[in-house]
């Protein structure tokens, strides 16, 4: 019997793939999440202008 | 009226929204009638309306149960309880709380209220289609939606519309806030209430399109027959699935769905903190406690909420280095959680509290969001969820944070807003009655399902358990619930009613305890925000969009336009990134890949670069732009037609299902690229001569488009290709 958590053995390839899916998944993310933080730090930076 | 004033459009999607609860409240009256009296028949008025096929004799059949359960989610997650905290408040008061005339692109706000209504029209219509409406639960788990009747296509269609919907929202909101804000409005002088919305955008346009890719992957599965989410060797009712190539995931679905689907968790409870922090400082009538903690924990609680989706497949086998990742985030998340609630909670201390109906709506949500909190972290543990996963303890915890909890905020927000869009207060002895009936039979039917799930009840079981001897003692408390859920309804009756009163002019006036002084007629509770008092305050300039449009303010160093763009961008990247991964997680996932299967498509990519490196502001430039991208569409459409053609289906191979997948999509943007650079050679040229520079930021908004659709098909073409 296989364990809950982990799966049945033999699929070591499948859980690979969704290592690496969920890999570049979070890595998209990061780099969009990213790129909305350095707007917002620009924001914070300028934020004395309001008024 | 004008269809595209903030106002119009907020107040259609409260309506609507409204209209939507009601029907998935009716769809839970249903499934509460059949869990309290399984087998037995329904009452003989309703019997008919279901029809023979659904209810033979009355008796509810388990087909039709399960369409409830699918239905009954879906309608009050994406059409009911997400519209109205969002899209509804978000759109009518936030340019409102803000000293903006309007919202930033008020035609765009328009057409996503006509996508959501779109979308929800046709998820119900599913229910009149042959085989009836989606039935694999709100989640639509492949392979079980992969097999469903035809009325999983209807929910399918219907989330894309919604997704859309919800895309066009969360630009227009992130926008309206950092570019409409009037001046003098800083970032640490918003409103909690804002920062809410500003937070719930973000997530929604980061979020729904990993759901918009997952759903295209399952109707390719259903339409065109591919595997993305159908494994090898499948068995149904001991029969071995025939036609289907199989090879792929069903986790892919899952985690693309739950990618979407925990943020959008807090794309419930966050506009409902916004909204109990803006009732609780009026009614406590005091400033909220630690303001700027409150801020930097709903920024976290946003940009946490992202990562933390796999906490709903521990038992997946998706394996225990990703469950440990996930479980970590999961208990990072509860802290900003707490220091919310927390926070809301020391703002009453000190406090002249007034118990208004608003405010007892406001003060049950924050015991009523702490138990379905506090409920929520054995789930996040693995060790603990292995027990209570899919019994009625994850019902009675989700429950307790949009029932009591967003519901609650929803309607504190509805009773507190109401004399600012009306002019009229609603009347308080009615509210009280819904507050007091609504917070008891609430508890009354979600506490039991604690006790229900803990001791073992399958939250699926259409007679809810009783063919199980362990679910025999649960039963008589089944039978206690509906009847709470009734009463529940019945305690709605006085909210439609005052409702009802109000907006047609005959409810309670009370002008009498208007802002001191003043004389204003809807500012019944001495509210200090803007929405109450910008019609006193002269003093206080407004934001004009009109003006904004074409110019960098100072204080972000952008436009509208630049903005929005990158917003739009930032989505297309989720979304293509969502495709992407699903790509690598079906090949690193595959023990053989096949080889490439055609010629580089050499001739698409030299059209694509082509029109990028055309657009320019003469008119022959925008013309040969839209023609050369007309070229790759009809190019790209000859050559899949060709290899269809040898044999090579989507349905064939992996490999060919994302080939067939990705590039389609890519070529649908593509198309919609060409028409947009079309308009803008014709219908917008003459916007050119007029107004130079709003012309200009257009052709720059095409041309960043342009260019980011050629990195995503490099990316395609190097992934397949090299």
């Amino acid at each position: 019997m296989s364990c809950p958590l982990c799966g049945p053995p033999e699929s070591a390839v499948i859980a690979a793939g969704v290592r690496a899916g969920v890999g570049t998944l979070v890595f998209v993310t990061a780099v969009v999440v990213f790129a909305i933080a350095r707007f917002a730090w620009r924001l914070w930076t300028l934020r004395e202008n309001n008024g | 009226m004008r269809w595209t004033d903030h106002k119009t459009v907020g107040l259609q999607y409260g309506l609507t929204a409204v209209f939507f609860l009601l029907v998935g409240f009716l769809l839970m009256i249903l499934m509460r009638w059949q869990l309290a009296w399984p087998g037995q028949p329904l009452p003989a008025w309703l019997a008919p309306m279901l029809g023979e096929a659904n209810a033979p004799g009355g008796i509810m059949l388990p087909e039709f149960y399960n369409q409830l359960v699918a239905m009954h989610g879906s309608v009050m997650v994406f059409l009911a309880v997400v519209p109205l905290a969002a899209s509804a408040f978000g759109t009518y008061f936030v340019p409102l709380q803000i000293g903006a005339n309007t919202v930033a692109f008020p035609r765009l706000s328009a057409l996503g209220y006509w996508l959501y209504l779109a979308g929800g029209l046709v998820m119900l219509a599913s229910f009149f289609v042959e085989g009836g409406a989606a039935n694999s639960g709100w989640t639509s788990y492949a392979p079980l939606a992969v097999i469903a009747p035809a009325g999983q296509n209807f929910w399918l269609a219907g989330i894309i519309l919604i997704g859309l919907s919800s895309t066009l929202g969360a630009i227009n909101m992130l926008v309206t806030i950092v570019q409409g804000r009037a001046p003098g409005m800083s970032w640490m002088k918003l409103p909690f209430f804002v920062w809410s919305q500003l937070v719930t955008a973000l997530l929604l346009l980061l979020a729904f399109p990993a759901l918009q890719a997952a759903a295209v992957f399952q109707l390719m599965d259903r339409v065109a027959g591919t595997s993305f989410f159908m494994p090898s060797g499948l068995v149904i009712g001991g029969v071995p699935l025939q036609g289907v190539m199989g090879g792929g995931n069903p986790l892919l679905w899952q985690h693309l769905f739950w990618f979407l689907a925990h943020p959008e968790v807090y794309v419930l409870i966050l506009p409902a903190m916004g909204i109990v922090a803006e009732v609780i400082t009026v009614n406590a009538r005091r400033p909220l406690w630690g303001y700027g903690l409150m801020v930097g924990a709903v920024l976290f609680m946003g940009g946490m909420s992202m990562v933390v989706w796999a906490h709903h497949m521990f038992l997946s086998g998706m394996g225990t280095s990703l469950s440990l990742f996930f479980q970590v985030t999961t208990m990072i998340i509860s802290i900003p959680s707490v220091i919310l609630v927390t926070s809301l909670v020391m703002s009453l201390w000190g406090g002249s509290i007034r118990f208004t109906t608003p405010m007892l709506f406001a003060l049950a949500f924050l015991p009523m969001f702490g138990i379905g909190g506090l409920t929520g972290l054995p789930l996040g543990l693995a060790a603990s969820d292995v027990a209570l996963h899919d019994t009625y303890y994850v019902v009675a915890h989700f429950h307790y944070l949009v029932g009591p909890g967003t519901m609650f905020a929803l309607f504190a927000g509805i009773y507190h807003w109401f004399p600012r869009i009306t002019g009229r207060m609603l009347d308080e002895r009615l509210g009280k009655v819904h507050f007091w009936g609504s917070f008891v039979c609430m508890n009354l039917i979600f506490m039991p399902m604690f006790v229900v799930g803990l001791m073992g009840v399958n939250r699926r079981l259409y007679d809810a358990g009783a063919s199980y001897a362990l679910a025999q003692p649960t039963l008589m408390w089944q039978t206690h619930m509906t009847s709470a859920a009734v009463l529940l309804g019945v305690f709605q009756l006085p909210f439609l009613w005052n409702l009802v009163q109000g907006w047609l002019g005959s409810g309670q006036e009370n002008h009498t305890k208007g802002l001191s002084g003043t004389g204003l007629r809807y500012n019944p509770w001495g509210a200090r925000s803007l929405e109450w008092t910008e019609a006193l305050s002269p003093i206080i300039p407004k934001s004009d969009f009109l003006d904004l449009t074409p110019n960098t303010r100072p204080d972000t160093g952008t436009t509208v336009a630049v903005l929005g763009n990158w917003l739009l961008l930032a989505s297309l990247t989720m979304f293509f990134g969502s495709l992407f991964s699903a790509y690598v997680m079906l090949r690193a996932g595959s023990l053989e890949w096949p080889e490439p299967f055609a010629i580089y498509p050499w001739l698409e990519t030299a059209l694509l670069l082509g029109a990028t490196a055309a657009l320019g502001d003469t008119r022959i430039r925008l013309i040969g732009a839209h023609a050369l991208g007309l070229a790759f569409v009809a190019v790209k459409l000859l050559n899949d037609a060709v290899m269809i053609r040898k044999g090579l289906l989507p349905s064939a191979t992996l490999q060919l299902a994302c080939w067939f997948t990705l590039g389609g999509v890519h070529a649908v943007h593509v198309f919609a690229g060409a028409m947009a650079t079309g308009w803008l050679a014709g219908p917008s040229g003459a916007l050119k001569s007029m107004d130079y520079p709003r012309w200009q930021a257009r052709l720059d908004a095409t041309r960043r488009y342009w260019i980011f659709l050629c990195i995503v098909w490099l990316a395609i073409v190097g992934a397949f290709f090299i």
